[in-house]
């Protein structure tokens, strides 16, 4: 634990994995290493995928403070289940799962308010960029239909539509089958469009 | 193809989710059929708004932040990597040791049912167990070993009446205790309907009541 106690930014590559097919690649070396307990090499793990982890969590809750505090626990769980996870797999699948499941909990435990209301009130959303009207609209528009989505057409739209996995990596974080995760993305995508089809009729955007 | 099955494929035309085939001929129909098209356009559109969302809004200090709480709580709560945490390993050592002093419970009260919780040197009053006991045999039988484990037993006397001897049974229970000690067994002769009893001991004879 000493090595956790006081972690610091490891600099130069993380090393080959075992498998070159996947993202998984340069992450398999520092997965192995944490796993016997070097705090760097986790640090650096997180380092690595902190921003999809906080990106996916921020976008299935909705809200900053939630996305934050089920990092954090979605980091603790990685830490305790490191020796559950089998070398060579796809880490990066693993840890959506994760992410996927703690928000899940997460969503159920706090029963929170609707995701577009709570953004609304949160410090730089919509951000500068959207400043103008039909922009922020769209914007809540786009936020309150993730809100009014099923958590499981969520989850496999925002995996698949804004973290840009495929359908059958969806499935496998998922535990789907691809084509149930396919019928998912489907109604998830028609639902967004019925949300913003109006807004489109005004010319709201490309 | 109609637009009905058209429609449930449009969603998945617009991410390029559609195998190869069936998206040619999902195409074949946009060509002929102009609502079907207005609404491949609108989910192409909601896709590109979808996709142009902005970062979450975290900033550098706040992933800093988020790994330096993590490492915090490895550290409150003594996790170990890939490992319980040592309170856990307690909670989970305590518990296995509560469940096997229960079974261990479970398993005595199930071998030994006629054992009944009386100490060796004070027998249990006569009246308890005067109803199970037979009538005194004439002479003392031979001591059987008693069981090596058993701390002290209460079993009514296995006597019979003897044809010689009828006039020194009549009336006269005999409660028989065996101790852990095999040489020491309590007999107890109780005179039915007589409050007065005693106590003697076979093997070396030694009175204890």
């Amino acid at each position: 634990m000493s090595s956790l106690a006081a972690p610091a930014l490891m600099t130069g590559g993380a090393g080959a994995g075992r498998d070159d097919a996947d993202l998984t690649s340069p992450l398999a070396a520092l997965v192995e290493r944490a796993r016997e307990g070097d705090g760097r090499a986790f640090d650096r793990l997180m380092l690595e995928t902190q921003e999809r982890v906080v990106g996916t969590a921020w976008r299935l809750l909705g809200s900053r403070e939630d996305a934050r505090d089920a990092a954090q626990e979605v980091y603790l769980r990685v830490f305790r289940h490191l020796g559950r996870f089998r070398p060579g797999h796809d880490f990066r699948a693993w840890l959506y799962r994760i992410t996927v499941n703690v928000c899940r909990d997460a969503a159920r435990r706090r029963r929170r308010e609707p995701v577009a209301a709570a953004a609304a009130r949160e410090p730089g959303s919509p951000p500068e960029a959207e400043q103008d009207l039909l922009g922020a609209e769209r914007w809540n528009r786009l936020l309150g239909a993730l809100a009014a989505l099923p958590p499981k057409e969520r989850a496999a739209l925002v995996l698949r539509d804004l973290e840009g996995l495929t359908s059958e990596q969806v499935a496998r974080v998922l535990g789907s089958r691809p084509g149930t995760v396919r019928s998912q993305i489907a109604s998830a995508r028609m639902r967004i469009r019925s949300f913003c089809v109006d807004l489109m009729r005004l010319g709201g955007g490309a | 193809m109609k637009c009905e099955r058209a429609r449930r494929w449009l969603p998945l035309v617009a991410g390029d989710d559609l195998p190869e085939e069936r998206a040619r001929t999902v195409a074949a129909h946009l060509e002929e059929c102009e609502r079907c098209r207005a609404l491949e356009q609108d989910l192409a559109r909601s896709r590109r708004w979808l996709e142009s969302m902005p970062a979450p809004p975290f900033t550098e200090s706040d992933y800093a932040g988020l790994r330096r709480r993590v490492f915090r709580e490895i550290e409150a709560r003594g996790l170990t990597a890939g490992g319980a945490s040592p309170r856990t390993g307690r909670l989970a050592f305590a518990g296995a040791g509560l469940l096997a002093a229960a079974l261990a419970a479970l398993l005595l009260a199930r071998r030994a049912p006629e054992k009944l919780r009386v100490p060796a040197a004070s027998p249990a009053a006569p009246s308890a167990v005067s109803a199970a006991a037979e009538t005194l045999p004439p002479a003392a039988e031979p001591l059987a070993p008693a069981p090596s484990a058993a701390s002290a037993s209460i079993r009514p006397a296995r006597g019979h009446r003897r044809a010689g001897a009828p006039g020194r049974e009549q009336g006269v229970a005999r409660i028989e205790f065996r101790t852990a000690d095999p040489n020491v067994r309590i007999i107890w002769l109780v005179k039915k309907g007589d409050e007065t009893s005693s106590a003697l001991t076979a093997g070396r004879n030694r009175e204890v009541s």
